[in-house]
């Protein structure tokens, strides 16, 4: 049977992916019910955030009490700390989720009937595949799979670029569905938003293997 | 004719690699150094070299040999029957070790305080003095001047400069351990070696003694033993982990408690075993 301390150290991370998993549901049921504006989804995702949010005090708690009744030191305190950083991530992911939930109201039939969602559902299945690595290479410390993740980011940033203009033409040619084409501009800028929170999640992922901070220094850049 | 530690013609031990690359220079250095009790190897081709004026501590699980380590520099060993070594030990690169080197005059050198404070059943005053009335100095004003230089250099003068020719026995446990370093002090000795030091004080003795190691380093090159990792981690600017005899790492102490570089060290210093 492992020793006490270690069995605290894996329930905090324990709980961590129990979160990462409500986030990446949340994300996905957000996407899916902007699609099928289906409402009743929309409210579940709303709901759900709660859950998030909780566990996020819960891990932080937890990972005080740890290091002040535990004194971890090396990759321990690194889970710890990575787990602190990382939890405020997925909290803000989860926040986006609900954001994304919480437009489709405002999104008219027409708007999604006229395909006007354009990339909006490749972008969401990139960034939410995003956050799964980076969830799967923290849980695994697989920096290849890390790096990875942050050389991705890039793609999502220019897809919500061109999200930009061309919802910001749309708009001056369909003036009645101006309301859902400024919810599609701001669902696109929150699951941009979903992509940097993967990508920082990435990163803590190569600070708890490696002991290396590696948020900015450039490694955007430099894994391209 | 016997050799005083000052003299220049020793020469330096060069064999071996620099464990421990430091912008320091470096004092004390252990090269391809093995040691036994009897037939019983206990210390494993040690190389490491110790940075002056800093504080260097050995961790390691019981009977890992960092005491043994430790008694090695100034040759506390010798005191036992059937040891022997191979390799050498230098310090300012002078070995400590030289058939014609006079063992007192490397002590002199060394200051060494222990697990367990051990006055001498004297005055406060006696206690700081003794080596040096042993030496033949007996100079009031000199010795009132080391008395009071040694107390003050183990932050201890305040609480005693009134009670000097009281017995040492009536210090509570922290002030007896802050005694002998004064004592070990006395002689301006250039190394400190601490054994567990404070490993029988409580909280606060523990920490007047931490506060005093980061002091005393301003003059002394320290090494200490430690079972405390959280010493280790607040006192040393290095850190050596061994291991059944063995060195396993040696690196910056934050290193070796944030990212050490050795699965074995890591398992150590984050308590999954030892």
């Amino acid at each position: 049977m492992e020793p006490s301390y270690i069995r605290e150290l894996e329930a905090i991370r324990s709980k961590f992916v129990l979160m990462s998993e409500i986030v990446l549901e949340n994300a996905g049921s957000a996407i899916q019910a902007l699609q099928d504006l289906d409402l009743d989804l929309a409210q579940q995702v709303v709901d759900r955030d709660k859950d998030v949010d909780r566990l996020e005090n819960e891990i932080d708690a937890d990972s005080i009490r740890y290091m002040t009744l535990r004194q971890p030191v090396a990759s321990d305190m690194r889970l710890l700390t990575v787990c602190i950083k990382g939890t405020h991530d997925l909290e803000r992911v989860g926040d986006e989720a609900k954001a994304i939930a919480k437009r489709v109201k405002m999104i008219k039939k027409e708007t999604i009937a006229a395909a006007t969602l354009r990339c909006i559902p490749e972008m969401a299945e990139n960034a939410i595949g995003m956050l799964r690595d980076a969830v799967d290479a923290l849980e695994g410390q697989n920096t290849e799979k890390a790096m990875g993740v942050i050389r991705r980011d890039r793609e999502v940033d220019a897809m919500n670029r061109s999200n930009f203009e061309e919802y910001g033409q749309l708009m001056t040619q369909r003036a009645n569905e101006a309301q859902s084409l400024l919810a599609l501009i701001l669902v696109s800028k929150s699951i941009e938003r979903i992509a940097d929170h993967a990508t920082n999640i990435a990163e803590e992922a190569i600070f708890l293997v490696s002991g290396k901070e590696v948020r900015h220094s450039g490694i955007k850049s430099k894994v391209d | 004719m016997s050799h005083t530690f000052q003299q220049k013609e020793f020469k330096a031990t060069e064999s071996g690699a620099n464990a421990m690359p430091s912008s320091q220079p470096d004092f004390i250095k252990i090269r391809d150094f093995d040691f036994f009790y009897g037939d019983s190897q206990v210390l494993f081709d040690l190389n490491l070299d110790i940075p002056k004026q800093k504080v260097t501590a050995f961790i390691g699980p019981s009977g890992c040999g960092k005491s043994t380590l430790l008694r090695n520099i100034n040759r506390m060993n010798d005191l036992i029957d059937g040891i022997r070594h191979n390799g050498d030990i230098t310090i300012d690169d002078y070995s400590i070790f030289d058939p014609l080197l006079e063992v007192i005059s490397l002590r002199k050198r060394i200051g060494m305080v222990f697990q367990k404070s051990n006055p001498f059943p004297k005055s406060i005053y006696e206690n700081i003095v003794y080596s040096l009335r042993v030496a033949g100095r007996s100079k009031k004003s000199e010795l009132d001047e080391v008395v009071e230089r040694s107390l003050r250099g183990a932050a201890l003068w305040e609480e005693v400069k009134d009670r000097l020719s009281e017995s040492a026995f009536g210090l509570s446990g922290g002030q007896m351990q802050r005694l002998c370093i004064a004592r070990a002090i006395a002689n301006r000795p250039e190394i400190l070696l601490m054994d567990e030091p404070c490993s029988a004080l409580d909280p606060i003795a523990t920490g007047k003694i931490e506060e005093l190691i980061h002091r005393l380093k301003e003059e002394y090159t320290i090494v200490i033993v430690t079972h405390n990792m959280q010493q280790a981690a607040r006192v040393s600017d290095r850190t050596a982990f061994f291991y059944l005899g063995k060195l396993i790492e040696y690196d910056e102490t934050q290193k070796i408690f944030m990212n050490p570089g050795q699965k074995q060290t890591e398992d150590y210093v984050s308590g999954r075993f030892g």
